[in-house]
């Protein structure tokens, strides 16, 4: 396997890429325009308005340019990394949502973690005690789980570990990787169970398959250790399934960080995204969104890429399973 | 996006621990649970002791006691007969994002997962692309801008929920189009309406009934989430998302009040997923197949 | 030989299914074999006989839920007394499994070499070491070196049957079950892996017990048999000796069953009924309830099975009484069919010069169908032989409108069917009601939503005939089903009946022409008979064509007049059934006709080797 492939097939997904980007701002843009308040009474934020000052602002925003020179203006701030100025805080939009991003992409990443992790296990005990009361039970606690959206989960650990117990701190994000840790882990635990479901019926439901085949069975009548039968076959030919409920959960990680932030009072991107959009703060929606979308469009191609790693079928252009 | 809903089939080759009581428990409760939400719906205001709007503003928030069975929120409002006024936005909005999302999902994939072709080209690129967002984000992000409240909530989900349902579909309706029944059908023939209706739905319908179940609990756990931004209903509102929004600041005082609204919203979702999943190892095992 | 010197000794092995509340159903029971070093020993059953799960249980292998006890004496040594660990070392070393189906054999993201070296976990090499020995190995079954490096989707079934076959084999085994290895192969490369196997097993001097449906497979590999019914041993003895004086009148419904590829019969004397689940039957002889010499006695207990001499064994407690009758109704049924001579009919279907091409235009193009020409007369069976990929069933599809022909003409009755989206309404209508299909899988031929009688009135509704009970009813009456299948789902029919379901679909529209894609297939060899027969029948009463595609010499032998034999999309020969599959002309007819396997010995080929070229 040459390296070649794998720069052909960057190539070509950024050629795909780029433009659903681009659209995906394009597409922002015009809801923007379909806010029920004008964006100039927005801007006032509420103050008394007299004509003069409306037209001054039209003036100063380019309101009265046709929608797509105000389209085409903004995108070329955002080439050149000027992303705007928030209207409540009046304040350059990238570094704002720079300064609050390493919150999310830590309480993400932990809760992802937590999620892959605990979820693979149980998706690999259910799926090696089918049938007994262990495996319901697994399955029932992820289902929990998933019933319980990230803020109900949340507010319960809230109660029981910050208030009952004592044990965890019940706001802020902290300082310090540790005391991050410390902070975050009770947010993190409740994003991780809202989305755990997913991965441990997924774990499950692939490994119980591909168990069952032939294949398993062959290898097991050649003498193969049943580790070397569960890790090398089974759970490899089980791994697409996974990896595509991983890059699906690690996308829902994101709306679960909006609410976990709001429910934790965490100063994340998630926050920051219901206060734009409560204020129509319409720069700052904007530029979140298109963060939002880059990192989802690397999430793909990561998860494609790593397809293509695993299963030599869809390298070679077979069809998978 | 992608529902976070995937039914559990069980295996084929095991032996099926069917008869065991054990089993029947989870599927008992469940109803229990949906029955009474049901209860609460309907009869809403026959059964609730008091007005769940009705603020008393002296009390505050108060831990529960002989006269608020449930305790108070931080204005004095009954927490017990809130929860059973929220019963009704917990069941109605739910049930039509999931029957409109199913119903749209079905049209879709029988017209693409059958007739195939352009048509079915088309569809699956925009259900692809649905399917890689966040459905709920985007959902923050139209609401909030545009507003419209529970109504628009329940519009917007629909079509949010739409394109997975439309892949569910699809994929049933392509697993037979190439078997020999359909092509007998073909071979005698039956009109295309014909076959997609009478002989490739009957077997569709199954998992569509099932996936209804699963996408009611999905829909309750989004709509719930997004009232407790404020974008679903109207703030002050009997409903159990915005409930846990509005009572986190008195958990100290009387955390029933967030937890209550919290533990139905989980009950309720986790009883319809399941069912869902019970209908669809029911479903997958017997009728559709051999 | 003593007890003690077998290699394998299998005393009173019974399968049980746990079922819920402690009830258990049986599988198989009471089962005995042996097998020496260097000795192959055949298992034949037709599905439901519980041998593949007698295979898994001697490897200790079975699914949960699934026990099985007695005692499986291995070189002295009881495997069923064994823990789980002191089994493991056995499996892959001293005794290995060889499964069914090649395409699912295999773990599909390894490459094919890692898969043999892995069965070598406990001889002590060096990497490189253990890489050439993978290649050695490969060489062995006469796979090139570059098969190694591939993945097994790279490869074709019959390559992936060879590096199963080398993977189960790195081990070193003493003792090779097959289980049915050939089946889900071609009928030409089902000869090669037959032969494969001997050479493998003569070379190693191992024991092999080869598990197979097919008795012709078996006679021609085996030395000895143990033929299996519903979970019951029926008769045990010489491979030779059981086929020309069976001992059992469930073997020579078999032998008489299996239609020979060298005469064409007037009848198949089919075995009616199908086969019961094993527990329904144990209690008494399992053969009686479909036995034509079945009495009282044979009911009154299950029969042991009971020596012969010769090494031979027999649970028929009547054959001393009824063996005369059997030996006679062998002779009378096996004279062949008196062959008429053919009017010349008109033509009712006129293929010509069709073309077919899938994926045109790509790198993957793939010509099917090559200027392939054929006719069927009026009243006619014609035959169309060969293999898959040959590109039978595209032509069958395009003669249905379920594929358009990139070339040629096709015409039936007089109208022209090239292109069936082109035809107007009522020439379709004339179109569909005068050719229809039976297609091979019986468990996905019915819509299981549907119940019997409604499947049936939709055809009858697309025919223009009235709906009615009683026509319904006489269609069934017409394949030998009862009137009260109407209100049945097909889940509740076996393979057989849902067969004769299809059937009496396809004549709802009174058609004049039937094209038969394999029908019989997929079904037991008891049962095949049976729906064979049906064939011939509905073809005397009703005066219908049909087109009948198989890769069954034997089979086409027994249905049709005239017989096209196709290879890669061309029609290479064409003449009389008789003719054809006894003096044929063309190099691929002989190669089809010498790899079915007959009375003759496989011979342990000396070479075997694959085309390189053949090597994705």
């Amino acid at each position: 396997m040459t390296g070649g492939w794998l720069a052909r097939f960057l190539l070509g997904r950024l050629l795909v890429l780029v433009p659903l980007l681009l659209l995906i701002s394009l597409g922002v843009f015009s809801l923007l325009q379909l806010a029920p308040s004008t964006p100039e009474r927005v801007l006032l934020g509420g103050r008394p308005a007299t004509p003069e000052v409306l037209d001054a602002i039209r003036e100063r925003y380019h309101l009265d340019d046709p929608f797509l020179i105000q389209y085409g203006r903004w995108l070329l701030g955002v080439i050149q990394l000027d992303f705007g100025t928030s209207i409540r805080a009046a304040e350059p939009v990238l570094p704002m949502i720079i300064r609050r991003l390493d919150i999310t992409l830590f309480l993400g990443a932990f809760g992802f973690l937590i999620a892959l992790v605990v979820g693979l296990l149980m998706g690999i005990v259910a799926a090696l005690r089918r049938g007994t009361v262990l495996d319901r039970l697994l399955v029932a606690v992820s289902v929990m789980g998933v019933s319980a959206p990230a803020f109900a989960s949340g507010i319960l650990l809230l109660y029981l570990f910050g208030v009952v117990l004592d044990f965890f701190p019940v706001f802020g994000a902290g300082r310090g990787f540790v005391d991050r840790l410390w902070h975050l882990t009770l947010p993190a635990i409740a994003l991780a169970l809202s989305a755990m479901a997913l991965i441990v019926k997924v774990t499950r439901a692939a490994l119980i398959e591909e168990l069952d085949r032939d294949y398993v069975a062959f290898a097991r009548a050649r003498g193969l250790s049943f580790r070397r039968v569960l890790f090398g076959y089974a759970l490899r030919n089980a791994l697409v399934s996974v990896v595509t409920a991983s890059g699906l959960v690690l996308i829902y990680m994101l709306t679960g960080a909006v609410l976990v932030e709001v429910t934790f009072s965490l100063p994340g991107v998630g926050s920051l995204l219901v206060d734009a959009v409560q204020g129509l703060d319409i720069p700052l929606v904007q530029g979140l969104v298109i963060v939002l979308a880059v990192f989802i469009v690397v999430v793909h191609l990561v998860i494609d890429i790593l397809y293509r790693l695993i299963d030599p079928r869809i390298r070679f252009g077979g069809a998978h399973g | 996006m992608a529902e976070i809903q995937v039914a559990t089939p069980t295996t084929r080759s095991v032996p099926r621990q069917g008869g065991r009581w054990i089993n029947t428990i989870p599927i008992a409760l469940s109803l229990l649970v949906i029955g009474v939400v049901v209860a609460f719906a309907v009869l809403g205001e026959l059964i609730a002791p008091r007005n769940p709007n009705q603020q008393n503003l002296f009390i505050g928030a108060v831990a529960p006691n002989d006269e608020f069975l449930l305790g108070t929120d931080q204005i004095g409002r009954d927490i017990l007969s809130r929860i059973i006024a929220g019963a009704r936005t917990a069941l109605v909005g739910p049930m039509l994002v999931a029957v409109g999302g199913m119903t749209i999902g079905t049209m879709l994939g029988m017209l693409g997962g059958y007739i195939g072709g352009r048509l079915d080209a088309l569809i699956m690129r925009w259900v692809d692309l649905m399917y890689s967002l966040p459905a709920l984000l985007i959902a923050i992000v139209v609401i909030g801008v545009i507003g419209g409240g529970y109504v628009m909530a329940v519009l917007v989900l629909i079509i949010l929920f739409s394109p997975a349902d439309t892949r569910i579909v699809r994929a049933e309706a392509l697993r037979q189009r190439p078997l020999p029944y359909i092509e007998a059908a073909l071979t005698l023939g039956v009109p295309t309406w014909r076959i997609m209706f009478v002989h490739v739905f009957p077997n569709v319908l199954p998992v569509v009934v099932s996936y209804v179940f699963l996408d009611f609990a999905f829909g309750l756990v989004s709509l719930s989430g997004l009232s407790f931004l404020g974008l679903g209903v109207p703030p002050g509102t009997p409903d159990w998302g915005r409930m846990l929004f509005e009572n986190r600041t008195v958990l100290f005082v009387n955390p029933l009040a967030a937890i209550a609204p919290g533990l139905m919203i989980v009950a309720a979702a986790a009883s319809m997923n399941i069912l869902g999943d019970w209908l669809y190892e029911r479903f997958a095992s017997s009728g559709a197949g051999r | 030989m003593t007890d003690a010197g077998h290699l394998l000794n299998v005393l009173d092995l019974d399968i049980d299914v746990l079922l819920p509340g402690g009830r258990t159903r049986s599988i198989v029971s009471s089962l005995n074999l042996r097998v020496d070093q260097g000795e192959t020993i055949g298992i034949v059953g037709e599905s439901g006989s519980g041998k593949s799960l007698t295979a898994r249980s001697l490897l200790r292998l079975l699914p949960r839920g699934v026990r099985a006890t007695g005692r499986a004496e291995f070189a002295g040594t009881d495997l069923f007394r064994l823990s789980e660990r002191s089994m493991a070392p056995y499996r892959g070393s001293r005794l290995s499994l060889l499964l069914q189906d090649p395409f699912t054999m295999l773990n599909p993201v390894l490459h094919c070499g890692t898969q043999i070296e892995e069965g070598m976990h406990d001889q002590v090499m060096s990497r490189e070491e253990r890489r050439a020995e993978a290649v050695r190995r490969l060489a062995e079954v006469g796979l090139p070196q570059q098969v190694a490096g591939r993945y097994p989707f790279q490869l074709s079934g019959g390559m992936r049957q060879r590096v199963a076959l080398a993977a189960a084999l790195a081990g070193n085994p003493e003792l090779l079950i097959a289980d049915e290895p050939s089946t889900a192969l071609d009928v030409t490369t089902q000869a090669e892996i037959l032969a494969l196997l001997k050479k493998v097993q003569n070379d190693r001097r191992m024991g092999l017990i080869l598990i197979t449906h097919d008795l012709r497979v078996a006679f021609s590999a085996c030395d000895r048999i143990y033929v299996l019914y519903a979970g019951g041993l029926m008769e045990v003895g010489d491979a030779a000796e059981l086929e020309s004086h069976p001992l059992h009148p469930y073997t020579l419904g078999l032998l008489l069953s299996e239609p020979p590829v060298d005469r064409r019969l007037s009848a198949l004397v089919a075995i009616p009924g199908s086969v019961p689940p094993a527990d329904e039957v144990a209690h008494i002889c399992r053969f009686a309830p479909r036995c034509r010499w079945a009495r009282e006695q044979c009911t009154n207990g299950p029969p042991p099975l009971v020596s012969r001499p010769d090494d031979r064994a027999t649970a028929c407690v009547r054959i001393d009484e009824i063996d005369a009758e059997m030996v006679a109704l062998r002779r009378a049924v096996v004279e062949p069919a008196a062959v008429t001579a053919l009017p010349q009919p008109d033509a009712l279907v006129q293929v010509h010069a069709v073309d077919k091409v899938f994926d045109r235009g790509t790198t993957r193009a793939h010509p099917a169908l090559k200027g392939v020409s054929l006719s069927i007369g009026d009243g006619e069976s014609v035959g169309l032989v060969g293999e898959s990929g040959s590109g039978k069933t595209t032509l069958a599809r395009c003669l249905l409108g379920l594929e358009q022909p990139d070339a040629g003409e096709i015409r039936i009755a007089d109208i022209d069917a090239s292109r069936y989206d082109r035809l107007g309404t009522r020439d379709l209508r004339r179109l569909r009601r005068m050719i229809q299909v039976v297609f091979q899988d019986p468990y996905s031929s019915l819509n299981p939503a549907h119940r019997v009688g409604f499947a049936l009135e939709e055809a009858l509704r697309m025919a223009g005939r009235g709906e009615s009970e009683a026509t319904v009813a006489s269609l069934l009456e017409r394949v030998g089903l009862p009137a009260s299948f109407a209100s049945r789902r097909p889940i509740a029919l076996s393979g057989g009946e849902r067969q004769r379901v299809a059937i009496a679909r396809a004549l709802a529209v009174l058609p004049r022409i039937l094209v038969c894609d394999e029908p019989v297939s997929a079904l037991d060899v008891s049962v095949q008979a049976q729906v064979l027969n049906l064939f011939a029948r509905l073809r005397a009463e009703l005066g219908l064509s049909y087109l009948f595609i198989t890769h069954d010499l034997a089979v086409v032998r027994q249905v049709v007049d005239r017989v096209y034999v196709l290879y890669r999309g061309e029609i290479v020969e064409e003449g009389p059934v008789a003719r054809v599959l006894d003096a044929p002309q063309h190099a691929y007819t002989r190669r089809l006709i010498e790899s079915v396997p007959s009375g003759q010995k496989v011979v342990a080929a000396a070479s075997v080797d694959v085309d390189v070229e053949a090597v994705g």
